[in-house]
């Protein structure tokens, strides 16, 4: 029924992927589709109807009414050629833990893109999609993801480092958390876990690690507990730098 | 002594290369160099890095445990180790 309401041609590939697909959705969280199709505006077009029919709000995004659930569809369409480019860039040599060209060559939404890709499950144009899939060097997406948040992370350090110098405690403890989270980022999207949003990190490091884990205990401390006195901020700072470290130092060994 | 690593030191290894990086300053690590710096974390001895190093690269304890004890302090002489 979905694959009618959308107006997939033969050729299109049709899947649906986000947070609800991994589990981590709630009943506030979209569905999101996704297809490939040779011709964007063919595409528009040919949907046209499909928009007027049930309800669409422009170009990009189909609101299905009706649906049992209300749950709410959001449809993003690519061409196969931007998929294309996305590959290349994504299959460059360049290594993205070396270079930080490499680790910026593909937009966030790219990345977020070919995340949805990899867990997408298909709907129509099954084998299509699963040959695209194996073109796609995923294993590189994860060094990628690492690369930008170490980067990130980098900044942070060097700015609760000067701020703890110049006893600007606060602005210390700002940026020693950002540090801890983008080292956290960077370790998750490391060992697989690429979906770009900040939105699950739990749910995200709950699946890798589990909540036993002294990692995450850790980590989940340093987050939810900050210094309550002055003299207790060199500490704290120095105690998430260090436990950043530890996880900036394991995302980026990886091979 | 448990040597330790030195938070403003950030390490970055790609496909072909592992660095220690602090400043506009970047340090090459060979294979076992990173082994050895790796196993740094403030919880080891020397003689339990000497170890830990030894077993991954297939090697008698004794051999690499002066080895170990020169990087080491080789790191620690431009700060890019600490005393734990």
């Amino acid at each position: 029924m979905l694959v009618e309401r959308v107006a997939c041609e033969v050729g299109d590939v049709l899947y649906v992927s986000g947070s609800t697909l991994e589990g981590f959705g709630n009943p506030r969280s979209d569905l999101d589709l996704f297809l490939l199709t040779h011709s964007v505006e063919n595409f528009m077009g040919r949907s046209r109807d499909a928009v007027t029919r049930f309800g669409g709000k422009g170009p990009g995004l189909i609101v299905l009414p009706g649906n049992p659930s209300e749950r709410t569809y959001d449809i993003e369409i690519h061409s196969f050629t931007s998929l294309e480019r996305i590959i290349r860039k994504l299959a460059d040599d360049n290594d993205a833990l070396e270079s930080m060209d490499a680790a910026y060559a593909l937009a966030l939404s790219d990345l977020n893109f070919l995340h949805r890709l990899r867990i997408g499950v298909a709907l129509y144009g099954a084998e299509t999609l699963d040959a695209l899939r194996a073109r796609v060097p995923f294993e590189r997406l994860r060094s990628v993801l690492a690369a930008r948040r170490l980067t990130e992370y980098d900044k942070a350090v060097e700015d609760a480092l000067g701020a703890l110098e110049g006893r600007q405690l606060e602005t210390a403890v700002w940026n020693a958390r950002h540090a801890l989270e983008c080292a956290f980022d960077a370790y998750l999207a490391s060992r697989g876990e690429t979906y770009v949003s900040p939105k699950w990190k739990f749910e995200k490091a709950r699946r890798l690690l589990g909540t036993e884990h002294p990692l995450f205990q850790q980590f989940w401390t340093f987050e939810c507990n900050g210094p309550l006195e002055d003299r207790e901020t060199s500490a704290w700072v120095d105690g998430a730098l260090r436990l950043g470290q530890r996880l900036a130092i394991d995302a980026a060994a990886i091979e | 002594m448990k040597p330790c690593w030195v938070t403003d030191v950030r390490f970055r290894k790609g496909r072909r290369n592992a660095f220690l990086v602090r400043g506009a300053t970047a340090f090459k690590l060979n294979d076992t160099g990173l082994a050895i710096w790796r196993a740094c974390d403030g919880t080891r001895t020397l003689d339990e890095i000497a170890s830990l190093v030894a077993t991954s690269f297939g090697q008698e304890q004794a051999v690499v445990r002066a080895d170990c004890e020169e990087f080491v302090n080789d790191l620690l002489g431009l700060r890019l180790l600490r005393v734990g």
